[in-house]
């Protein structure tokens, strides 16, 4: 099972019309960088062919596991076995939870898309290990769906998995859902929409670190096996001053891969993320 | 440069490690000791170049727990990072990246325990352990066992030099098998530098006495009533081993021979 906590906060769907692009590569690369750990994004091929589709994943995975960042694969079981991605995300159609468990094995988390609290429930029930909840606000791509509002989140209070929320989420309304109690969002237009796609990435992942904070949740990780909380968010470099260690004395291992020294003020402290801070001691 | 006196040592002869000189034969770790005052006081005893570290988890509920960098000046010895304490050989790997991280050099003294009683070590996760470090450009220094086609395994894996064992390490028991060290240092071109189990002066002479490159003890030291007093016996000895390897003994014989001429005595 994958520790719910390490979900990745924002979800970035890339539909077709993104796929297909031919510079898809670099700009997906660019979000990647962009959200590092705090980012999964999501490939939904519908109409573009399996190899497209693996294409991207085989070349965007090595870039998601230096960031920390997740690539989930939509539908496409058989694509994200290939390329050991993070996690699968089951929509209308797809195989059942258990089913693709069984093809997947343990490391790939699997995420469930619902649309009420009914499924939410059952799909919970059935292991789901994160949950993409909509449609919450009417969206231009399901232009029939009134938008079920931030009440279908209040319905999923308890659930074991985290509920990332999903349908006409942009900057201004991801405080809206968090303070409803979603762990996350998932987009589409807010940033496939705006000028630039990466700074979007990296103003969405601020404003919902901002709104964690806010709603008085503490982002959790843990350094050397023991849990720490954190009140505000912030680089490494920034973690080690908290901790009142001389960033020139240590070594920073995050999620089991070495921070390099040059980038302890560029990779940012995620939610779950797990550390090791080690010294030269005394040996023989 | 020709060695005729003790004086012509070390200078004349420096220990030298995929291609770095030390003008020291005596490696020193600096575990165990009762403070950080202690440890690089016997340190400086030894007249060590080569000094080895651990790496561990920083204490977060100690507040000075210090590293052993704000002691040991990296400008005055060259800080040897260890693999101690891992037992397969993912963990010494794992150990290893970390240790060169703090930005030093990218060598390290490769340990995978395979017994914790005893602790022997793993020779066929230390073999695969040292085949992946070479190949990540790491200079490897293998602490082994003594047998002869290990070592000679490890050599052909891309070793720098080849550490076999005297005895257990931190047993004090000195040198137990004197002919496998001579066949090791016979067999292989890399150094040989025997780690582990030396007790006291005259066993580091006596092992210095085989022919083989340098030793490297820890617990000799630490465990020492007084540890910087012997740090500087070891000193002595491994010089005193090393010039009387060079010197070349003389030969054994089971009856007297007199020192003095038998002619010319009175009649």
């Amino acid at each position: 099972m994958i520790r719910p906590r390490s979900v990745p906060g924002l979800h970035v769907i890339c539909p077709d019309d993104q796929l297909e692009r031919e510079d898809a590569l670099l700009t997906m690369s660019a979000l990647c960088t962009a959200g590092g750990a705090g980012l999964a994004l999501h490939l939904r091929p519908r109409r573009v062919s399996a190899r497209r589709c693996w294409e991207l994943a085989r070349a965007l995975s090595p870039i998601s596991s230096r960031t920390g960042g997740w690539i989930v694969i939509n539908g496409r079981t058989d694509v994200a076995k290939l390329i050991d991605v993070d996690a699968v995300q089951l929509g209308h159609g797809a195989l059942p939870i258990d089913a693709a468990r069984e093809l997947l094995g343990g490391d790939c988390a699997i995420g469930v898309s619902v649309h009420s609290e009914a499924e939410a429930f059952r799909a919970d029930q059935a292991g789901a290990d994160f949950l993409l909840l909509g449609t919450i606000f009417p969206t231009a791509s399901h232009p029939d769906e009134p938008g079920a509002g931030v009440s279908r989140i209040h319905g999923c209070f308890g659930l074991e998995a985290p509920v990332i929320a999903i349908g006409g989420i942009d900057e201004s309304r991801v405080s809206t859902v968090i303070e409803a109690g979603a762990s996350g969002v998932a987009v589409i237009r807010a940033v496939w929409g705006a000028h630039d796609p990466a700074d979007a990435v990296r103003r969405l992942i601020a404003e919902l670190e901002t709104s964690r904070l806010r709603s008085g949740i503490r982002m959790r990780i843990e350094v050397n096996g023991k849990p720490v909380e954190l009140e505000s968010s912030g680089t490494v470099q920034d973690l080690l001053h908290e901790l009142g260690l001389d960033s020139r004395m240590v070594v920073v291992e995050r999620n089991r891969e070495i921070v390099r020294r040059d980038d302890l003020e560029a990779v940012r402290v995620a939610e779950g993320d797990s550390y090791e801070i080690v010294q030269f001691v005394g040996g023989g | 440069m020709t060695l005729r006196t003790l004086e012509d040592l070390p200078s004349g002869d420096p220990l030298i490690i995929a291609e770095r000189e030390f003008t020291s034969r005596l490696i020193v770790g600096t575990g165990k000791y009762a403070s950080h005052e202690e440890t690089v006081d016997a340190v400086r005893a030894s007249g060590a170049e080569m000094v080895t570290v651990a790496v561990r988890r920083v204490d977060l509920d100690a507040t000075n727990q210090e590293s052993l960098l704000h002691h040991l000046d990296p400008e005055e010895f060259f800080l040897l990072p260890n693999t101690a304490g891992c037992f397969t050989a993912e963990d010494a790997i794992r150990y290893a990246r970390l240790g060169r991280e703090v930005g030093l050099s990218s060598w390290v003294k490769l340990e995978v325990i395979g017994d914790q009683e005893t602790l022997l070590p793993d020779t066929d996760a230390l073999l695969e352990a040292t085949r992946v470090l070479v190949d990540e450009g790491f200079t490897v220094l293998p602490y082994t066992n003594d047998d002869l086609i290990t070592a000679l395994r490890l050599e052909e894996a891309g070793a720098a030099a080849v550490m076999p064992l005297a005895s257990p390490i931190g047993s004090g028991l000195g040198l137990l098998n004197p002919i496998n060290i001579r066949i090791l240092k016979a067999r292989l071109s890399v150094p040989v530098i025997v780690d582990a189990g030396v007790g006291t002066a005259s066993d580091a002479c006596l092992t210095m006495e085989q022919g083989v490159d340098g030793i490297l003890m820890n617990t000799a030291l630490a465990a020492a009533e007084r540890p910087v007093l012997m740090a500087g016996a070891m000193r002595e000895a491994v010089r005193a081993g090393r010039a009387a390897w060079l010197a070349g003994r003389m030969p054994t014989r089971e009856w007297g021979v007199p020192s003095s001429p038998s002619t010319g005595m009175l009649g």
